[in-house]
């Protein structure tokens, strides 16, 4: 008897499958829409990142009134709950199902990687928008994949160089979260540090998520310093910095961040002495520049409130795309596409003007900026533009690329042990005050 | 008559399993590609579940060990694969290999308990995996997981193609899950029954409980591994997410939306989890909460899960049938409910 209900059942899951699929079928998609699809944690403790990456693509979407060529732009958003097999199965679904020409999005660095894996088989255009792993763009590049956001490294060479040129520190004591964003931030700090002067960074790393710092705190010593740089974000950086402060550390070292430790969506858990606290990213929430305002106050009407990086970088993806569609004679002329987006160029991007380079990452401005208090709220404020920054820093990128790749425990803390082709190379930064 | 009409009934499965048979084998030539992915997810998902329905059902112990295992085996592929490239059987097997003999250290750490202790030691067991997967970076690469492990090409074949890992993986996904079953049927599976309903009254018939529950765990850990190997050669990708909390308690869910211990209830559990996945996700993103109170009305209204429900309308509608005097046929026994 349970034999032949279970097959019954088998049967009746069958017949649901085969229902299930008519639909799909019929459904095949009409040739005259472009489609693009986004892939963002909608839900879970990423959420919020999604809804950012929505809401910029949503904003681009409806400035170009879901139009192109005189095709109508359909938009079709998929949640990857941060979890990069979800992500893949959610990315198959879109091609296989959906038809989509370019998919946006990947968040985190492994949902990147992940998705990048399948691009590479698939063929289908991928912008990644926030997902920072170099290699998406150097060592495993693929031509269908491009990115117009940047790499853990990217903002922290020129960073690590002002800091040892312009602040004249030498020795930095570095306490980070224990993975590859982080891995990556350090070793493009400790690039740039050392060629500019300084002669060693003291590296600890902690796991993620940590919420009790005394014992890290208590071991940094109180002499032979120049800074303390936290090299987290998130949670991690709003518990680190607090506990930075309440254990009076600022009076002994000044506090540096990695690119997202003091994220504008993290500065009001922060203690008001956060303020102070010096970072470097493509990105600063009160650029004062006319395409950045433009796009901020759009932003706020629409959504209700600042903008951060999720949402310019999903913004910009989706107007590359449509600029990019814009050129086309056949939208579902692939390579076509894939070669219109590597050639981007972006003048009046809100961020500041970025092209791609020949990997297809960004080149752009980064700003180190410095928290400051308006109106009792904490904000981060440009100190000094860089302009035109690769992710290469100064680097060929043959030598660059000839390097292990950055973990744990590579670079060496040492700046002596770099190996000598790292440090003699010619500085091209320039460091423009902005105010 | 008796002897017709059993004949007329074995005809009759012979005929359904047939139409059922030849319906699995040819869904890559109709169905379209995204519900033939799902179709490939839904069976080594399956594959694990059963690991855990299993155990759980036959055994009474509830293992939240098996997602753990499962991951093992993609990391062992994942690495060996693309870590040190060794060609085709070797990952796999080792991977198996390994798989297995993990599952034995872990059985031994944990047969000796029972109900609640056995279901907190597994969970423990479990997350040390998870933790080695995300910390271990040197070799695991962390959070950000291992990419590009990929089916073989053997013989010109490759099982890249969808088509053809979907063939494949139901051939040890229909052996796993019949082997399953004669375990379930054989003396062996009495007595585990027996273990799951009284290990003292077993130990005193002279059983040996331990050896018996080892036994099982073994088994059980057998598809979880295989299930592990098919999903990181498919998705490509193997991160430390796939073994967290979230994962197993999800096929724990699963596991009890389909009937604990009830295998085919199982396989129905995981293509009702996937598809709700895929189509209610069209509609709306609160597709976890849909999902959870669908859970929450299940184990209200029908504690032992889709197939009990059944069973037990089944044998309600028996019941009736038998009370309202219809003339009934004359030959055999009335129908019994299951069991």
């Amino acid at each position: 008897m349970r034999r032949s209900i279970t097959l019954r059942l088998l049967a009746l899951a069958l017949a649901g499958l085969v229902l299930g699929g008519v639909p799909a079928l019929a459904q095949s998609s009409e040739s005259d829409t472009f489609r693009i699809g986004l892939i963002a944690p909608t839900t879970g403790p990423f959420a919020a990142f999604g809804q950012m990456q929505t809401e910029g693509s949503v904003l681009a979407l409806e400035q170009f009134n879901y139009e192109v060529n005189g095709h109508t732009v359909e938009f079709i958003i998929e949640d990857t709950r941060l979890n990069g097999e979800i992500a893949v199965d959610k990315s198959r679904k879109l091609d296989e199902e959906d038809n989509v020409h370019v998919i946006v999005g990947p968040t985190s660095g492994g949902v990147g990687l992940s998705v990048l894996d399948w691009a590479r088989d698939s063929g289908v255009p991928v912008i990644m928008s926030y997902s920072a792993p170099e290699d998406i763009t150097m060592r495993l590049a693929v031509r269908n994949v491009v990115r117009n956001s940047w790499t853990g490294a990217q903002p922290m060479d020129p960073f690590g160089y002002w800091v040892a040129t312009e602040l004249g520190y030498k020795r930095i004591y570095m306490i980070g979260e224990d993975y590859s964003y982080p891995y990556n931030q350090a070793g493009g700090f400790k690039r740039g540090f050392c060629r500019g002067g300084g002669e060693e960074v003291t590296t600890v790393w902690h796991p993620v998520p940590t919420e009790d710092y005394s014992s890290f705190i208590a071991r940094i010593p109180r002499s032979g310093y120049d800074a303390v740089l936290y090299n987290g974000a998130g949670s991690d950086a709003v518990a680190f910095v607090n506990q930075y402060i309440e254990f009076g550390m600022l009076d002994v070292y000044p506090l540096l961040g990695q690119s997202n430790t003091f994220e504008q969506g993290d500065l009001p858990a922060m203690l008001p002495e956060a303020v102070g606290g010096i970072s470097a990213m493509q990105y600063v929430e009160t650029l004062q520049t006319p395409d950045f305002q433009a796009f901020r106050d759009a932003y706020v009407e629409r959504w209700g409130r600042v903008p951060a990086a999720a949402a310019e970088h999903t913004y910009t993806a989706i107007v590359m795309i449509l600029r990019a569609v814009e050129t086309l004679e056949d939208i579902n002329d692939r390579d076509a596409l894939i070669e219109a987006l590597r050639a981007t160029d972006y003048p009046d991007a809100p961020r500041g003007g970025f092209y791609l380079d020949e990997y297809a990452n960004p080149v752009h401005n980064i700003y180190i900026r410095e928290v400051r208090e308006v109106d009792g709220q904490l904000m981060n404020f440009g100190i000094v533009r860089i302009p035109e920054v690769s992710q290469f820093g100064p680097y060929d990128p043959a030598t660059y690329m000839a390097q292990p790749i950055d973990a744990r425990d590579y670079p060496s803390d040492l700046c002596a042990e770099f190996p000598p082709e790292m440090l003699a190379v010619e500085e091209v930064y320039e460091f423009i005050p902005m105010e | 008559m008796t002897a017709d009409r059993g004949r007329r009934r074995t005809l009759l499965t012979v005929a359904l399993v047939a139409v059922v048979g030849a319906v699995l084998v040819s869904f890559p030539s109709w169905l379209p590609p995204y519900y033939l992915t799902t179709v490939i997810r839904i069976l080594f998902y399956s594959m694990l579940a059963m690991s855990l329905s299993f155990l759980a059902g036959q055994g009474g112990m509830i293992s939240l060990t098996q997602t753990g295992l499962f991951g093992l085996a993609a990391y062992v592929l994942a690495i060996l694969s693309v870590h040190y490239e060794l060609p085709f059987p070797f990952p796999l097997l080792i991977a198996l290999a390994g798989t297995l003999v993990v599952a034995l250290a872990f059985g031994l750490i944990s047969i000796r308990t029972y109900g609640t202790y056995f279901l907190i030691l597994t969970l423990a067991l479990g997350q040390i995996l998870w933790a080695i997967a995300q910390q271990w970076t040197s070799m695991t690469e962390g959070f950000d997981g291992i990419q590009g492990a990929r089916a073989p090409i053997i013989g010109g074949i490759s099982f890249q193609e969808p088509a053809n890992f979907y063939w494949v993986l139901l051939v040890v996904f229909l052996a796993c899950f019949f082997l399953l079953r004669a375990v379930v049927r054989s003396p062996f599976g009495l007595a585990l029954r027996g273990t799951r309903d009284s290990h003292v009254r077993m130990a005193a018939l002279g059983f040996s409980v331990p050896r018996i529950r080892l036994t099982a765990f073994m088994i059980a850990a057998v598809p979880a591994a295989l299930a592990g190997i098919f999903f990181v050669q498919f998705t490509g990708i193997i991160t430390p997410v796939t073994l967290d909390l979230d994962r197993t308690v999800w096929i724990l869910l699963i596991v009890i939306l389909g009937g604990v211990g009830n295998l085919g209830g199982t396989v129905i559990g995981v293509f009702i989890a996937l598809m709700f996945e895929v189509v209610v996700t069209r509609f709306t993103d609160r597709y976890l909460t849909a999902m959870g109170i669908t859970f929450l009305l299940l184990v209200l209204f029908a504690p032992n899960g889709i197939t009990g429900a059944v069973e037990g309308l089944k044998r309600r509608l028996d019941r009736s049938r038998r009370a309202t005097p219809t003339p009934a046929p004359s030959d055999g026994p009335p129908e019994r409910g299951p069991r």
